[in-house]
């Protein structure tokens, strides 16, 4: 027990929480600064059948 | 009754001072929803702090106020397990997902997640569009019936309104602020609404630690009463039905990788950069959300022990130990869960009539203007078929509510994904995944649930969904294009980790 709760209910918790906020961060890290408008020419050529 | 009396004044204060808000910013939205991008993705211009509330909000209904400070009444910390699925669902869903989900949805201009199927798997029948209208609209009527009858159950608990005028109440005001502001009031009022939540459950757990008697004295008593609520397996223990209790808790978070009113967030993204930053945002949210929400429900266990509804743990703890104000603050907290819910899920079923059905196949000759004037007309008829229903069968409709989610989030998940990361999906491939996925969620409720260790129907919708579309995608024509668009777009936005042309 540690503060009152099994250390399995503390991993649980760990668990629950940690590997969310890591991916996210390291998301966050690859693509801060990212705008993301796609070139022109790819907007020509992907356009939906309904485009056409 | 002088002091029940200036109580309820007080709260009905706070409650009606909350609903002002809400129409004024229906209001303030309404310039942006005179065309149907604009009434339904809002114009695709919302910044990253509401898209990642709203994305919340929208995922998190009444069920994690009420819900999962039950489950933690009832389960203690088993309940932990709910929250491992979300936070890695959301996780997932903004680190892997959006990226290029919104990229996808910019390139064929989609604004609804059908209109995106439709164009990646270019179904010039529809038949995407048809499934999709029939399965929305069917889910998100069970769906908002539910909410509705949540709504007057609130009422009538805190301030002792009869349920039927909860429901009219709080359904006349999402219908006011939703039909004016279409999309764009619905994400702002998500960020007042989740705001408030997080508020709620950062501070409610601390203030029953703290009536408790402190961190030690709480887990004390709460052994004492029953030593598996502090276990992390619960009452089962390291046992199959422990196992499957577990996978099916940890199954309600898979939801927020593809659920249509979840995805309908990314697509309203200004940009990607907006993606990047909004998701940790939202993960640091949840995490307050369920956490919260799970020691709630533990602390509640030590000081109201033997409540006959662990769901009214919540309502309880707030009128017992808070002033009057502050009670009327977490009812609007509450309705604030329930109303954000609602609301996106009229916008969802409007656009997948409006947009899907109307514009792109019955009457492609409408102006803008018209079809959004029926987006709203249609928003209102959806509404009121959700009363009807909730005053009608106010206990039917919570059996509906345990698969609404489930069956959204079967149907679409796995199609979605697929066709995110799969080059070789085909059109008939989705479409049968699509089908087939919600038909196991059903039936799992249906015919299996209660035999099988209550596994949550999630599991089997999900694994029905992958294994057809691929089954069915490998055994038709490879897409003309040989999916290569899937390539074209991991290229432009890079991987979930690595920026692109860093070489992943």
């Amino acid at each position: 027990m540690i503060a009152g709760l099994p250390i399995g209910t503390w991993v649980l918790m760990a668990v629950s929480v940690v590997p969310g906020l890591v991916l996210v961060a390291m998301a966050y890290r690859a693509h801060r600064g990212d705008v993301g408008d796609p070139p022109p020419d790819l907007q020509q050529s992907s356009r939906g059948p309904e485009d056409a | 009754m002088p002091d029940a009396a200036g109580s309820n004044a007080a709260i009905i204060a706070v409650v009606v001072a909350y609903f002002a808000v809400l129409v004024g910013i229906g209001w303030w939205a309404s310039r942006e929803s005179r065309s149907v991008k604009g009434f339904y993705v809002a114009g695709k211009k919302l910044p990253s702090w509401v898209i990642a509330f709203s994305s919340n909000t929208t995922g998190e209904s009444g069920w994690l106020l009420l819900g999962l400070t039950g489950m933690g009444y009832l389960v203690g910390f088993h309940a932990l397990w709910v929250v491992l699925g979300e936070v890695l669902g959301v996780a997932l869903a903004w680190s892997v997902v959006a990226r290029p989900f919104k990229e996808f949805t910019d390139r064929y201009d989609a604004i609804t997640v059908p209109d995106y199927l439709t164009d990646r798997f270019a179904d010039r029948l529809h038949i995407i569009r048809i499934v999709s209208a029939i399965i929305i609209f069917t889910m998100v009527g069970a769906y908002t019936a539910a909410q509705l009858t949540a709504t007057g159950k609130a009422f009538s608990s805190f301030i002792g309104t009869s349920y039927e005028a909860g429901v009219y109440i709080g359904l006349a005001v999402i219908l006011l602020y939703t039909s004016i502001g279409g999309f764009k009031a619905v994400a702002y009022s998500d960020v007042l609404q989740g705001v408030l939540m997080f508020l709620c459950l950062l501070f409610l757990p601390i203030v029953g630690i703290w009536h408790a008697g402190g961190w030690g004295e709480m887990l004390a008593g709460v052994g004492e009463a029953d030593p598996a609520l502090l276990r992390p397996m619960g009452e089962y223990g390291l046992t199959v039905p422990g196992v499957m209790s577990a996978i099916s808790y940890v199954g309600i978070g898979l939801a927020f990788l593809g659920a249509p009113q979840l995805l309908t967030r990314f697509m309203s993204a200004r940009d990607r950069g907006q993606i990047s930053r909004g998701g940790v945002l939202a993960v640091v949210c949840i995490v307050v959300f369920d956490i919260g929400a799970v020691l709630t429900g533990v602390a509640g266990r030590y000081l109201f022990p033997g409540l006959a509804d662990p769901e009214t743990v919540l309502p309880v703890m707030s009128t017992e130990l808070f002033p009057a104000v502050i009670a009327g603050v977490i009812l609007v907290v509450v309705l604030a869960a329930i109303m954000s819910t609602v609301d996106s899920l009229l916008i969802l079923a409007s656009s997948s009539v409006v947009r899907d059905v109307f514009q792109k196949i019955l009457r492609p000759d409408y102006s803008d203007r018209r079809l959004s004037l029926i987006g709203r007309l249609l928003t209102v008829i959806l509404g009121l078929a959700g009363l009807g229903v909730a005053l009608s069968e106010p206990r039917m409709i919570f059996w509906f509510v345990l698969f609404a989610w489930s069956g959204l989030a079967s149907a679409f998940t796995p199609v979605v994904l697929l066709s995110l990361f799969w080059r070789r999906t085909t059109l008939a491939g989705a479409v049968a995944g699509m089908i087939a996925g919600f038909a196991a969620a059903m039936l799992w409720v249906v015919l299996i649930k209660e035999h099988f260790y209550d596994l949550y129907e999630m599991i089997p919708g999900f694994a029905a969904g992958f294994a057809v579309t691929i089954g069915v995608s490998l055994y038709t024509k490879p897409p003309p294009d040989d999916g290569s668009i899937v390539d074209d777009v991991r290229r432009v936005v890079g991987g979930p980790f690595t920026r692109a042309g860093a070489g992943d």
